[in-house]
């Protein structure tokens, strides 16, 4: 659910994303007819997997105001957590929780300390990032963390499993935004802390909970990975926590709170991974297709502040 | 002003036509500023006052017309035009940087140099003297921050008038400000004018400023000038009937009886240095209005026993029930809300729409099984739009499109979504049009047969005295004074409120 207004312009707004993906899409099945397999489409899906479950997380943290830096390292502590516990062979269910359950007492505890301390999230979680990359580095470094049981090489498999795990991942953050009072109350908490407070909605305890979620979808992406790579390492995950947030507000999603859906995130999450797939179809380098990203998040930042201010002067 | 020479004008605004997309928002308006004059220039919300400051602004620029400064024709087409022919514009907004020091604002961008570097003695002398010439009594060394927002005003025209400034556009400067500020604000203009020689066009919603301060008054309505008139010449009625377009009796309702029954009972609340065991009730059916000087502790009351800043001991009760109002929760699970002053900041979720803003204080009653009952948001929101007559294309229109008095009156239609049986309102009606302002006492009105009880926290002793069925007047942290309806004037409150009321009190000697 969007916030919002069903006026014209705001459909119009929401649309725009969606329209930015197909014009991409089309941009390079015009370009290079191969790109037009049902393959190249599955294996677009299954790469947003990762991306996808990850960014599920800062969707509702930066639609609630807030901001956490520290997912693409906790993203890596979850890897080499479970690496670990399977090298050493804990059954691959109770892993499987372990591994959820520290992403989202990790993400908790960014809660409590940006939150419940009143330190700028932008602080905070900057600090828990190093923190959390930092453990991650001393479970995992030099250790050999491969050759999974074959129970636990089933979540990454192929193409159905996890792309259902996203799937099951968005609708249920679907459900929570837009039909739980918590979700509900995330675009208010967004759009004004005080103004929430004022209406008895206890503002620090339902952050606790979007903090814990969003290190919960950081767990589960890292789990679908160690899977699916049947090995984990310590050197994984930096700059993932950018490249989440990154797909989240090409989708449309505010940086500044209170507007933006799970829905959008779904759209910029492909929006990124058709780019890159399309551009490595085509032969072009990873540093290109860097630079192209960049370039796709200034302009949909831009064409939403040109927007904007259109709609203040009318 | 006919016999004056048009060359003595200072400004002079001939034929302005402003056309917008379907609308004429300046039909052929003229306008003129004589130096050492006030202006009154007044109007409702739409009448095309800002529209015609802005022309004079280069902020848009105008279809037709004519601008004189000083009997030269000009073409104002950027916002540096005005300021390079000494025309400075304060807006209601301060526009000052609060973590520097009043010197600094006040030689912002024009610091005195010498080889590129500020001299900075030089730029502290000069700030002093200024403020000296222009009788205003401040340290240019205090931070702007910790000023009161009288004295950032007064910082704002010392600004202006650094820069040779001879034209001064003040925007409702006086909406924020209580009766001891305003006439402080209006000794510097009257000292400004007289020594200085300058001319200031005043906007204003209140109306009783026009004759305090005004020597001419402009008076726009939909866009037309509908006559300028030396001050002394006409009534404060004629003023209003001219701008609204037909006779207006009284803009407050008549309020019947309240009810037997008691909705809220505050006993010896608390708070460090602000509430210093501050009683009263309110019955179901009545208006309690409490007034004071600004600082007297209306706003701290009302958001303690809200539950929205903790109090150190006292007790609240609404119809006999004990709260729990340590958290916001407590209290309006209770039936209590506060409505506040600030609507923009803390009343409404400005890019939100009404229903989304409507649901949100509901979202717990309108939660089944942990889902969210949308339908119900949208069927409440669209009745309480209808009921309270909330002007607005839809139940999506984003609040921040709304009008003042469509604001507050979604504000109130949040609240009474709750179930509220206890309003309390802080300042219901400033930076609303005399319009919105009757359309809310009206809505006070029909919200007392309900059963509902008000408590109205107000710096306006008329609106104190004309909607409250009694009147309590805050000093300090305690009330010092209770009027009964039609026992008091607007005098006699503000003797109370300054602490003159035969009622002294102990705290009294320690300032």
């Amino acid at each position: 659910m969007k916030t919002a207004s069903s006026a014209r312009s705001q459909m119009w707004k929401g649309i725009q994303p969606v329209l930015g993906l197909v014009i991409i899409y089309v941009a390079f099945v015009a370009v290079s007819p191969t790109f037009r397999t049902f393959d190249t489409f599955k294996t677009i899906l299954t790469q947003a997997v990762i991306l996808g479950t990850l960014a599920a997380g800062p969707t509702i943290v930066l639609i609630s105001g807030g901001l956490d830096l520290s997912i693409g390292s906790l993203f890596v502590l979850v890897a080499v957590c479970a690496g670990r516990l399977l090298m050493a062979d804990v059954p691959v269910a109770l892993v499987v929780i372990f591994s959820l359950g520290i992403g989202a007492a990790c993400g908790l505890l960014n809660g409590v300390i940006t939150v419940g301390t009143g330190i700028p999230a932008f602080i905070g979680t900057l600090g828990m990032m190093k923190v959390y990359r930092g453990i991650a580095e001393i479970l995992g470094m030099n250790r050999d963390m491969s050759r999974f049981p074959e129970s636990f090489q089933i979540i990454g498999r192929g193409y159905l499993i996890p792309i259902g795990i996203m799937a099951v991942a968005f609708l249920l953050v679907y459900l929570f935004l837009s039909r739980t009072k918590m979700g509900f109350n995330a675009y208010a908490i967004g759009g004004s802390n005080e103004v929430s407070r004022l209406a008895g909605v206890p503002v620090k305890r339902y952050y606790l909970v979007y903090y814990a979620l969003g290190g919960f979808f950081a767990g589960l992406s890292a789990i679908i990975l160690t899977s699916r790579l049947n090995f984990s390492n310590s050197a994984w995950g930096a700059g993932m926590e950018l490249d989440a947030i990154a797909a989240v507000i090409i989708g449309g999603t505010s940086l500044s709170g209170g507007v933006g859906g799970i829905g959008r995130t779904v759209i910029g999450v492909l929006i990124v991974t058709a780019l890159n797939a399309g551009l490595s179809h085509l032969g072009v380098s990873s540093s290109w297709q860097r630079i192209a990203i960049g370039i796709v998040i200034i302009l949909a930042v831009w064409l939403d502040v040109i927007q904007r201010r259109r709609e203040l002067k009318a | 002003m006919s016999e004056r020479d048009a060359l003595s004008y200072l400004v002079e605004m001939k034929g302005i036509v402003k056309r917008f997309p379907g609308v004429v928002a300046l039909d052929n308006v003229d306008f003129s500023l004589l130096p050492g004059e006030v202006h009154m220039l007044l109007g409702e919300n739409g009448a095309g006052k800002s529209t015609l400051i802005k022309v004079l602004s280069g902020a848009y620029s105008m279809d037709e017309g004519e601008i004189f400064v000083r009997g030269e024709a000009v073409s104002i087409h950027s916002p540096m035009d005005p300021l390079a022919l000494g025309l400075r514009f304060i807006y209601q907004e301060l526009s000052l940087v609060p973590q520097l020091d009043i010197a600094r604002n006040m030689f912002l961008g024009i610091e005195p140099r010498r080889l590129g570097f500020v001299r900075i003695r030089e730029l502290y002398d000069r700030a002093a003297r200024y403020l000296e010439k222009f009788h205003m009594d401040l340290d240019p060394h205090a931070v702007v921050g910790t000023l009161s927002v009288t004295q950032q005003k007064l910082v704002e025209i010392a600004r202006a008038l650094v820069k040779e400034a001879q034209v001064l556009v003040l925007d409702e400067p006086t909406d924020v400000l209580e009766d001891r500020s305003r006439r402080d604000l209006f000794a510097v203009i009257n000292e400004l004018k007289r020594s200085h020689s300058v001319g200031f066009i005043y906007i204003s919603h209140r109306y009783a400023e026009v004759h305090q301060l005004g020597d001419r008054v402009t008076i726009l309505r939909d866009g037309k000038n509908v006559g300028t008139y030396q001050v002394a010449e006409i009534s404060l009625d004629e003023i209003i009937e001219k701008m609204i377009g037909r006779k207006i009796e009284n803009q407050y309702p008549d309020i019947g009886p309240p009810r037997e029954e008691e909705a809220l009972r505050v006993e010896d609340l608390r708070q460090g240095s602000k509430l210093k065991g501050v009683s009263l009730n309110v019955r179901k059916g009545e208006i309690v209005s409490v007034t004071g000087l600004m600082g007297a502790g209306k706003t701290e009351l009302g958001r303690a026993i809200c539950g929205i800043d903790p109090s150190d001991s006292g007790a609240v009760h609404v119809e006999g029930h004990r709260v729990n109002f340590s958290t916001p929760d407590g209290a309006i699970r209770a039936g209590l809300a506060y409505l506040a002053e600030d609507r923009k900041a803390l009343g409404l979720i400005q890019i939100h729409s009404i229903r989304d803003n409507y649901g949100l204080p509901s979202s717990s009653r309108l939660t089944r099984l942990g889902l969210i009952n949308h339908g119900a948001i949208d069927r409440e929101a669209a009745e309480f739009m209808g009921k309270l007559n909330i002007k607005a294309p839809s139940r999506h229109t984003k609040a921040g499109q709304l009008s003042g008095g469509n604001q507050q009156k979604t504000v109130v239609a949040k609240w009474l979504g709750t179930r509220s049986k206890v309003l309390v309102f802080d300042e219901p009606t400033r930076g609303i049009d005399i319009r919105g302002r009757a359309e809310v006492y009206a809505l006070m009105s029909e919200l007392l047969e309900q059963g509902i009880g008000i408590l109205m926290l107000t710096s306006d002793y008329n609106e104190a005295l004309e909607m409250g069925h009694r009147v309590l007047v805050l000093y300090r942290g305690e009330i010092v004074r209770e009027f009964q309806r039609g026992e008091a004037t607007e005098e006699d409150i503000l003797r109370a409120a300054i602490g003159a009321g035969e009622k002294t009190t102990a705290g009294e000697g320690a300032t």
